[in-house]
């Protein structure tokens, strides 16, 4: 039984492997313009062709062209790209010379080689003079890449081009829309490689800006969860001071980093206070103090001082301060310091009872890292 | 393959909102596969399309949960002291309501907080726009194929806001040349549904001077074909609605002589929740156009007669009658107030 049940799986997976007959979607190829009509419709079957049916010749034409192997926008390729250029400028003018004349569809082919040919022009230029190509560039997919329509977009003198719709209307003329597929599949091989041209200067700039957001996107986790931490009265006061409720929120300027300076307005957080006047056993309490308002440099490359140790110095602030202690007045007012964001040393006046707290942090610091150290040196010594 | 980004509008939306059940119903995916069954000539769904949830709403959760966490973190540090723990009730208390009210998924919590954050502070709008942008450039530059953006309720507005910084982040060459993505990239289909745009924007003088529209010029438009989506009694995309004749320039001739820009008003009721991305999308008169001009096919009449028919079942089947009433008694065209349009959801959500 085991014996038949492996024969059936291997005839099985041959008929997978080698069958004419398709478990994939596929596209036919040759299909007619009838079957052609009957399944997708001339554009969508157009893109289906350019995808499946073209990939190999489009290979082979890459590494002709000297497109193939990439290995990055290096001079020498640049050079074979702006050949290649050359080549499709001269293929899709035959493309419009076979295209019935005085047709829409010659039109916009001889237009089509016209761009070709300033795209090479412009990408000759560029490696004459050594600089980049502009922003809105005729080497760019927004020249070349051809949406669901098969449409290609206007830039500087050129027009925008709808050949899907073109080759739609010749069809439905024409005495033998079969011709007019024929020409559909020559113009998509075309634009395959007019496509991988441009996209390897497209990619490079998609890359680019989504590495720069994305380096924003970290700045900003650093900011809401690696900094002083903030709570929506300061959120408001920091939108405030930067101006914030001004900004446009169309963006013209890209996205935004966060802001470099946070403030603070009302901002409680507890702490471990000692107060040297206070009766025995009162000294040490926790505190609540209030950061009445207050300013941090979250950045250490935009802190206030750019000194070794005065480096770490990130914020200020005005505080009081509420102590539940026998024997000294409830409620201080003072200056709170902020170290490395997290870190605060608070200096307050308790009626002229002076006090000194650490935040939970700092603390904690103290305790964790520090204090063992400490005592292991005192041992020593 | 053709990827379509989605980005969620206002609500409780975890990081894969597009494969959950919203409402007890199908998830928007499956409503979206279902449909796109219907008609023969797009193909074999898996082979064509891949949808992609685009979400904030985490963040959103991330940020509170850091002011909660803080304030546990006040009250447990100073649980020693009752009096101390008593001085900053005015700040623990109230969030310890933002908790409860997050714990039981409240109206007011899963749509109120989103609307705050995001419209409220301008510095956590910039982070959620940077956050959604991460998303869309991260699957812009991994994947290849062609590219298209559905934005739904407040959805609409993080797109608008989102695009508009997509296309002016600006890069710079080692020669110095400045680069953006203007001349590199577009969307195939833009689809704002339940359009919230222009009403959450500060900014409304410029609202129609940018990017975010269609175009058949390199580096003047985010995409070729437009959907502005809305529906006759929904009462989000009537108040201060999206209206591109603000600016007579921001529909090209070309681009209405192809048909590539929709206006459409939906008016046809076949749910309760008639908000929900579903409701608009389950309607033929959203749909098949959508499908034909996001993905370039001409469908077949019968088939696209099928799909009115299939969908003309469903509205018979709601009592339509006395919910139109209702509806129509909330009068939203005539709110000139967030307060008023605050009022209006909350009926309708009573409604739903």
């Amino acid at each position: 039984m085991k014996i038949i049940n492996n024969l059936v799986a291997s005839i099985f997976l041959c008929l997978v492997l080698f069958s004419p007959f398709s478990f994939a979607e596929e596209v036919d190829c040759n299909a007619s313009a009838a079957e052609v009509d009957d399944q997708y419709g001339i554009r969508k079957y157009l893109k289906k062709y350019q995808e499946f049916c073209y990939s190999e010749e489009k290979n082979n034409r890459l590494i002709k062209y000297k497109l193939l192997p990439y290995e990055g926008l290096n001079e020498a390729w640049l050079i074979h790209a702006r050949s290649a250029w050359r080549d499709l400028a001269g293929r899709f003018a035959a493309l419009a010379n076979d295209a019935p004349a005085a047709s829409e569809l010659r039109t916009q082919l001889g237009s089509l080689a016209k761009r070709a040919t300033a795209t090479g022009n412009e990408l000759a230029q560029a490696l004459i003079s050594g600089s980049d190509l502009p922003d809105i560039s005729l080497n760019s997919a927004g020249a070349w890449k051809a949406n669901q329509d098969i449409a290609l977009r206007a830039i500087r003198d050129f027009s925008s081009l709808n050949f899907g719709e073109t080759l739609k209307n010749a069809c439905e003329t024409a005495v033998n829309c079969d011709k007019v597929l024929g020409q559909g599949r020559v113009l998509v091989g075309e634009l395959s490689i007019a496509q991988f041209i441009v996209e390897k200067f497209s990619g490079e700039a998609i890359n680019s800006v989504s590495e720069k957001v994305a380096a924003k996107n970290r700045l900003w986790d650093q900011y809401l969860y690696d900094s002083k931490p903030m709570l929506p009265f300061d959120f408001f006061l920091t939108d405030l001071a930067n101006r914030k409720f001004q900004e446009s929120d169309q963006y013209p300027d890209g996205f935004r980093p966060p802001p470099d300076t946070q403030w603070f307005l009302m901002h409680p957080a507890a702490a471990l206070e000692y107060v040297g006047d206070a009766p025995e056993g009162e000294q040490f309490k926790p505190a609540l103090y209030v950061e009445v308002i207050g300013v941090n440099r979250w950045r250490e490359e935009a802190r206030w001082f750019d000194l070794p140790l005065l480096k770490y110095f990130s914020g200020v602030s005005l505080v009081v301060s509420y102590a539940d202690r026998a024997g000294v007045s409830d409620m201080g007012v003072g200056g709170l310091f902020v170290f490395g964001n997290v870190y605060s040393l608070g200096v307050v006046s308790y009626d002229g009872d002076g006090g000194v707290f650490l935040s939970l942090d700092l603390a904690n610091l103290w305790r964790e890292k520090y204090k063992p150290r400490y005592e292991s040196l005192k041992e020593k010594l | 393959m053709h990827h379509i980004l989605c980005i969620h509008g206002i609500g409780k939306h975890s990081a894969s909102w597009i494969r959950d059940k919203a409402d007890g119903e199908e998830s928007f995916e499956d409503l979206f596969k279902g449909t796109w069954k219907n008609f023969s000539r797009l193909g074999d769904f898996d082979d064509e399309v891949t949808l992609h949830s685009i979400h904030y709403d985490d963040e959103i959760d991330k940020i509170v949960s850091s002011w909660e966490g803080q304030a546990k973190s006040i009250k447990d540090q100073l649980q020693v002291s009752p009096q101390l723990v008593g001085e900053v009730e005015w700040f623990t208390e109230t969030l310890d309501e933002v908790s409860k009210a997050k714990q039981e998924d409240q109206w007011a919590y899963t749509h109120l907080m989103d609307l705050l954050l995001f419209v409220g502070s301008p510095s956590l709008q910039d982070r959620l726009v940077n956050y959604v942008g991460a998303q869309l450039l991260d699957i812009i530059k991994s994947n290849k194929g062609s590219f298209s953006l559905i934005g739904h309720s407040m959805g609409t507005a993080m797109a608008h806001k989102v695009v508009q910084a997509m296309y002016n982040e600006e890069v710079k060459t080692a020669s110095g040349v400045v680069q953006t993505l203007r001349g590199d990239f577009s969307f195939e289909t833009v689809a704002m549904i339940a359009n919230t745009s222009y009403a959450l924007s500060r900014d409304r003088k410029d609202h129609y001077k940018g990017v975010v529209k269609p175009s058949v010029v390199v580096g003047a438009g985010c995409c070729s074909k437009w959907f502005n989506v809305n529906h006759k009694y929904d009462p989000v995309g009537q108040f201060m609605p999206f209206d591109y004749r603000e600016n007579p320039d921001w529909l090209e001739t070309a681009v209405s002589a192809n048909g590539w820009h929709w206006d459409i008003e939906l008016t046809d009721i076949t749910a309760r929740n008639i908000h929900s991305i579903n409701h608009y999308f389950r309607d033929p008169a959203f749909h098949i156009p959508f499908f034909e001009k996001t993905f370039g096919v001409d469908m077949k009449k019968a088939e696209k007669r099928a799909a009115i028919q299939k969908f003309d079942g469903l509205k018979k089947a709601f009592p339509v009658k006395t919910f139109k009433a209702s509806l129509e008694t909330l009068g939203v065209s005539k709110l000139e107030t967030f307060r008023d349009f605050y009022t209006a959801i909350k009926r309708l959500r009573i409604l739903a």
